[in-house]
């Protein structure tokens, strides 16, 4: 085999120059902050002056924002445990039985996907309000539950297909319970689109901020808490809270491809070489 | 078009079911509809406990829907399904004394080959210590002993096939439900299998009821092959008596390779006689097959030399000559009446396309179709 030369034709330059101009626009941003997070002085502009992890430590010193950071910790996980199990029973309800009106259910649950939400806090805000509900941790994991209990369902459905539900017959054939077909055999098979259900759903709650910040009250989450620093201006630390919120973000996106992926991509490879 | 309708009980002929063989399983004027369309019409059928029942038919004949509504996934719109003489018409799958091999086989893919044939033990409460030996039972059963540990991905269509039946039959069902079991195997290892089934069927002594559209397969292990069409029984018996005298002119259609003559069948003193294209043939029995009829030919049966009871059937020109190991096939046009027939000719036959062949029947061997 002849050993292949690289050629660049001046489609190929503009093509990555126009990958790098678009990378760019999506990341520079991001690189700004986190840059400006490692500044020494006290505002984040040019020129850096770091790097120092002052701003850092400052956080982790700072008790609200230490507060803020349990707080969105505990409402992602109850909000997208709760979300992923109601996701998995509508799924599953839908998918396994026929029901009247079923088509209807289905775009009823799906469409709060579709919706904005600044309208979704709007009106949890309004029913609370007449409902006598006080706004707090639970009001903000009700939110949350309303935006991520439709993307739960919809990747839980899209998985349960015929072969499944065969594979389901075959266990209720051979004496399972209803409990036991999903506890023992739905669940187990589903586990990839369950973890990336949930992953996805605490990375949505994690910096959700329109919803936290119109229905909490005195307990609010980091994206509020870093908007309520906002508004007395910009300083460093600032940039290394939002640093943080991002790394913790990027860990479950990768967290989430694992899931998805990286299984599959295993078995290719196994496939491969066998 | 006028179907046979078997009735109630046995069906009609000669078929032997004693009636002090202990009841395996029975369908009572079962029907079966979904929306507008009758997947299963009336069908009644009677079978002891202990055999090898294949329900044979082209697809969307209704034997699937048949198998359907034994294992309790289907819950049939009229009639009554007994299983060892007791109701089971209203009872879920779990409940029943059957258990089924999916035509996907449906292996658990999260679970290890033990741990899926020990499923339906674990789910009737039998502890691990006790699951084991009689898993590894199993598993020795269809000859994969040492897969224990594997899980369903690592082994091959085959032998997935195996653990499907090994699961199924951990739980000593009366009835084995199997779904076009063999449907995803190459045909070598089609064969095997089929004696494999067998074997087991033999071994543990049970009722296996299983569905196929290979007619070849039915014969092969079928201890009686009901053939459905259009969610009816169109008829059942041996397999001998199946495909030597079929009853009706689908029956000898499908079941094989054959020759269909039209033919006029008349009472003729203590027998019957045929007139067809090819000459007039006695025959010994048409009862229900009287008027304007068919009959079967099978191309084995049409022989190239004369011998006792022979008639002649005229000549014939050869058109094509293919050969399938043990023997050679060859097409042919009936030289006074243009009509084609097929042909069966020995594995050594030097026949070539163009030859003349002279033809001759035993009358023996010819049988009268319902229409």
């Amino acid at each position: 085999m002849t050993p292949r030369t690289v050629r660049l034709r001046p489609a190929d330059l503009l093509a990555a120059a126009y990958a790098a101009l678009l990378y760019g626009f999506i990341f520079l941003p991001v690189a700004v902050l986190v840059l400006f997070s490692f500044q020494e002085s006290r505002i984040p502009v040019p020129p850096f002056d770091g790097p120092s992890l002052r701003w850092y430590e400052a956080m982790f010193a700072d008790r609200r924002m230490m507060e803020a950071l349990v707080n969105s910790i505990l409402v992602a996980l109850v909000s997208s445990s709760v979300s992923l199990a109601l996701g998995f029973l509508a799924a599953y309800g839908l998918a396994r039985h026929r029901l009247p009106g079923a088509g209807a259910l289905k775009l009823i649950l799906t469409a709060p996907l579709t919706v904005s939400y600044l309208i979704i806090a709007m009106g949890l805000l309004i029913t609370f309000n007449t409902l006598g509900v006080s706004r707090s941790l639970l009001t903000i994991g009700i939110g949350h539950v309303v935006i991520n209990l439709p993307l739960c369902f919809a990747i839980l459905y899209s998985q349960m297909g015929g072969h499944q539900a065969q594979i389901e017959r075959a266990a209720r054939d051979l004496g399972a319970s209803e409990a036991q077909v999903i506890l023992l055999v739905a669940v187990p098979m589903l586990w990839p689109a369950l973890f990336a259900a949930f992953f996805l759903a605490f990375t949505f709650s994690w910096d959700e901020f329109i919803i936290a910040l119109l229905v909490s009250r005195f307990d609010v989450t980091l994206p509020v808490e870093i908007w309520n620093m906002l508004r007395s201006g910009l300083n460093p630390q600032t940039n290394a809270v939002g640093s943080f919120v991002f790394l913790i973000s990027f860990l479950f996106v990768i967290a989430l491809d694992l899931a998805l992926f990286g299984r599959r991509r295993a078995r290719s490879r196994r496939g491969a070489a066998a | 078009m006028s179907a046979p309708d078997p009735g109630p009980g046995p069906g009609p002929g000669p078929d032997p079911v004693r009636a002090d063989d202990p009841p395996g399983l029975e369908f009572d004027r079962v029907s079966m509809r979904f929306g507008a369309v009758t997947a299963v019409e009336a069908v009644s059928l009677a079978a002891p406990a202990g055999r090898y029942i294949v329900l044979l038919g082209p697809s969307g004949g209704g034997k699937t829907t048949l198998l359907n509504i034994l294992g309790g996934f289907l819950s049939p719109t009229e009639g009554t399904v007994r299983i060892a003489g007791r109701d089971v018409t209203r009872l879920p799958p779990a409940k029943r004394p059957t258990a089924t091999v999916f035509q996907d086989y449906a292996l658990f893919p999260h679970m290890t080959i033990a741990a899926n044939v020990g499923f339906g033990l674990r789910m009737r409460g039998v502890k691990p210590a006790a699951r084991a030996p009689k898993v590894q039972a199993a598993l020795e059963m269809v000859g994969l002993a040492d897969a224990a540990a594997r899980k369903p991905h690592e082994l091959s269509g085959g032998q997935r096939q195996r653990i499907a039946l090994a699961r199924s039959l951990v739980v000593e069902p009366e009835v084995l439900l199997l779904d076009e079991p063999l449907g995803a195997l190459d045909l070598k290892l089609r064969r095997q299998m089929q004696e494999e089934l067998k074997r087991i069927q033999h071994r543990v002594g049970a009722t296996f009821v299983h569905v196929t559209h290979d007619q070849e397969e039915a014969m092969a292990i079928a201890d009686e092959i009901v053939v459905m069409r259009g969610g009816r029984i169109e008829d059942r018996g041996l397999p001998e008596r199946i495909y030597l005298k079929p009853r009706t002119r689908f029956t000898a259609g499908f079941m094989g390779e054959n020759n269909l003559l039209d033919a006029r069948v008349e009472r003729d003193g203590a027998g019957w006689t045929a007139e067809t294209a090819l000459g007039r043939f006695p025959l010994a029995d048409a009862t229900g097959a009287e008027g304007a009829v068919a009959l079967s030919l099978r191309p084995e049966h049409i022989a190239v030399e004369p011998g006792p009871n022979r008639l002649p059937l005229g000549e014939a020109l050869v058109e094509e000559v293919s050969f399938f190991g043990a023997f050679h096939q060859a097409a042919a046009r009936h030289e006074a009446t243009g009509l084609p027939l097929r042909l069966r000719l020995s594995q050594h036959a030097e026949t070539r396309p163009g030859d003349r062949l002279a033809l001759y029947v035993d009358p023996a061997l010819l049988a009268p179709l319902q229409p």
